[in-house]
């Protein structure tokens, strides 16, 4: 199930994590890009348009994952672009995800807790963006 | 007249933290209330028992009518206390009139009741001192004094009225041998007794409800400070539980992605990998280490450290030659002003070396090829002063203010290297603090920062 030609775009300001990520995904074909903070994302994402956000919830702040989130999807430019949380600290800033959008509820098509199986991540991120 | 509410009942704290000053004095002035319905009740039943089963010759029908006005004023009492409990926001001002209104009332209504049991023959003149004891537990400060005054006066009017207007004067036949109302230094005598066992119970009172709400202030400021510091715990906890998930989630992933062959570039990206797992293993070690030391700085437990005195410039010698391969290697020049020769501190070494070579290690760290590093030492009048200053990529001065946090790294720091704990200015911090020392920085981003650190010199014993 090789991917061709669809864009993921890995945000996360720990490097290790990033090659990892890049590993696993180029490995399926994807081809990976890079941002290490919320408005290096939002550059990004302006410039082209991937076709997935991995998103870490916790960078330099405790909510800069969140708050991209809410940026993103509520630009109409960008709101199609379905978004992939990473988070490592369980849910405990307060916020739910859901999917309605709303002020305190978070649209996003997928969460997780790091670390996850690479498998379970492959398969996920399929199910969202097909191969 | 005996109350069946104890004062305990008025000076445990209220559930669910410490009370309020208002709520108290809310429900001090309704106890009040309640214990003059049963002191109401009660005399007036006594009355009616004394004159009707034992006959005794006791002026009933004016007696029964103080009762009766007694009993009014604390229905009204006790509705205005009911609108005050309602009350979203009751007023301090407003409870403490009524305190002092229920105080006059009731010893306006004792002087007539003594009025007509025998004034100066009468033996309820004790009473006033229970509504003493009472003002001056609701009543701010001295009040007592002042309800004493106000007894001894009424009394004395009471006297003075039934002395120099007879006819008033109303007697218990057989209860007291002779009218004693006309014998003067009977009533001066009782005069004076009143009022010296007014005052000495005012005073017995009010030191003794001052002290209780020293305790209460205390005890609240104690509260306080607790709760700010679990809270500084917790948030220590959530920060130092992220530092090691996060890391710990890179390791494995690594290690995962190589285990399951995940990795399609070959045995290079595999050891690229491997490399990465082992290098964040190390930092987390650091990071451990770090914790473990803020956690015993934090527990004050100083008979645990050897402390002695160490000669300064020796041990500043030892840190900047640990450090001097570092510098070479990047083409630093290190330029070093030993000027506090046979000055001595009093700490523990491993301490104070720490301290030193968190201070060195950054310098070197943050500043890029071919800059410079100063280090100056001096003592001026029994203080020691450590200034290592760098021409580094500095501090940005909105982040200044963050510098000593715990886990706290400066932007810019990061960029330079991803790594490290953000504990070392803290732990640096905190040592000194132990050591009875200072540290403080100057900085100008992309120019360079000067850290100073003071210490208090050893003078020998």
């Amino acid at each position: 199930m090789k991917a061709k030609g669809k864009t993921i775009l890995v945000v996360d300001d720990d490097p290790d994590m990033v090659e990892v990520l890049k590993t696993i995904l180029g490995g399926e074909g994807y081809n990976v890009a890079v941002a290490t903070n919320g408005s290096e994302c939002l550059e990004n994402v302006s410039r082209s348009k991937p076709d997935l956000i991995l998103l870490d919830v916790m960078m330099t702040t405790e909510t800069e994952g969140f708050t991209v989130a809410q940026k993103l999807k509520s630009d109409k430019a960008t709101k199609d672009i379905p978004i992939f949380m990473l988070t490592a600290i369980e849910d405990r800033t307060g916020m739910e995800f859901a999917r309605d959008v709303g002020e305190s509820f978070l649209p996003v098509e997928e969460y997780v807790t790091k670390p996850i199986d690479p498998d379970d991540l492959i398969k996920r991120i399929s199910k969202l963006i097909g191969a | 007249m005996s109350s069946k509410v104890g004062l305990r009942g008025i000076f445990l704290p209220a559930p669910g933290g410490l009370g309020n000053p208002l709520t108290t004095l809310l429900v001090l002035n309704e106890w009040f209330v309640r214990l003059r319905w049963r002191a109401g009740l009660s005399y007036g039943l006594a009355v009616a028992v004394m004159r009707f089963v034992f006959g005794v010759p006791i002026a009933a029908p004016e007696l029964l009518l103080v009762a009766g006005v007694i009993i009014s004023y604390n229905v009204v009492f006790a509705f205005i206390l009911a609108a005050i409990r309602r009350d979203a926001a009751p007023r301090q001002n407003r409870l403490l009139l009524l305190g002092r209104v229920q105080v006059v009332a009731d010893f306006v209504c004792l002087t007539l009741l003594i009025h007509f049991t025998g004034g100066v023959e009468s033996p309820l003149i004790l009473f006033y001192l229970f509504h003493i004891i009472i003002a001056s537990v609701i009543l701010p400060g001295r009040s007592g004094y002042v309800y004493a005054t106000l007894a001894v006066v009424l009394y004395t009017g009471e006297i003075l009225v039934d002395y120099l207007v007879p006819q008033v004067h109303y007697h218990i036949e057989g209860f007291f041998p002779a009218p004693q109302y006309q014998n003067l230094s009977f009533a001066i005598g009782s005069c004076f007794v009143l009022a010296f066992t007014a005052y000495v119970s005012a005073y017995l009172a009010t030191t003794i409800v001052e002290r209780m709400r020293q305790r209460e202030g205390q005890l609240a400021g104690a509260y306080k400070t607790l709760a700010e510091t679990e809270e500084r715990k917790s948030r220590f906890m959530r920060s130092a539980a992220h530092r090691l998930r996060a890391p710990l989630s890179s390791i494995y992933m690594c290690l995962r992605a190589v285990e399951g062959e995940y990795v399609s570039g070959g045995t290079q990206e595999e050891k690229e990998l491997l490399q990465r797992a082992k290098t964040r293993s190390l930092d987390m070690l650091d990071l451990v280490s770090d914790l473990i030391t803020l956690a015993r700085l934090k527990d004050v437990d100083l008979s645990k450290t050897k402390e002695e005195a160490i000669a300064f410039d020796q041990a500043l010698r030892i840190v900047i030659d640990e450090h001097e391969d570092m510098a070479k290697g990047k083409g630093l020049e290190v330029s070093v002003d030993y000027g506090a020769g046979g000055v001595s501190v009093w700490a523990n070494k491993d301490q104070l070396r720490e301290v030193m070579s968190n201070l060195v290690s950054n310098a070197v760290k943050y500043t890029p090829e071919d800059g410079h590093v100063k280090i100056a030492s001096r003592c001026d009048n029994g203080r020691i002063e450590l200034q290592v200053s760098d021409s580094g990529i500095g501090i940005p001065p909105d982040e200044m203010e963050h510098l000593f946090e715990e886990f706290f790294r400066a932007t810019n720091a990061k960029k330079v290297d991803h790594r490290g704990t953000g504990l070392g200015l803290c732990i640096s911090r905190e040592l000194l603090k132990r050591m009875g020392g200072e540290i403080g920085v100057e900085s100008r981003l992309d120019e360079g920062s000067t850290f100073r650190v003071t210490l208090p010199e050893w003078r020998g014993h």
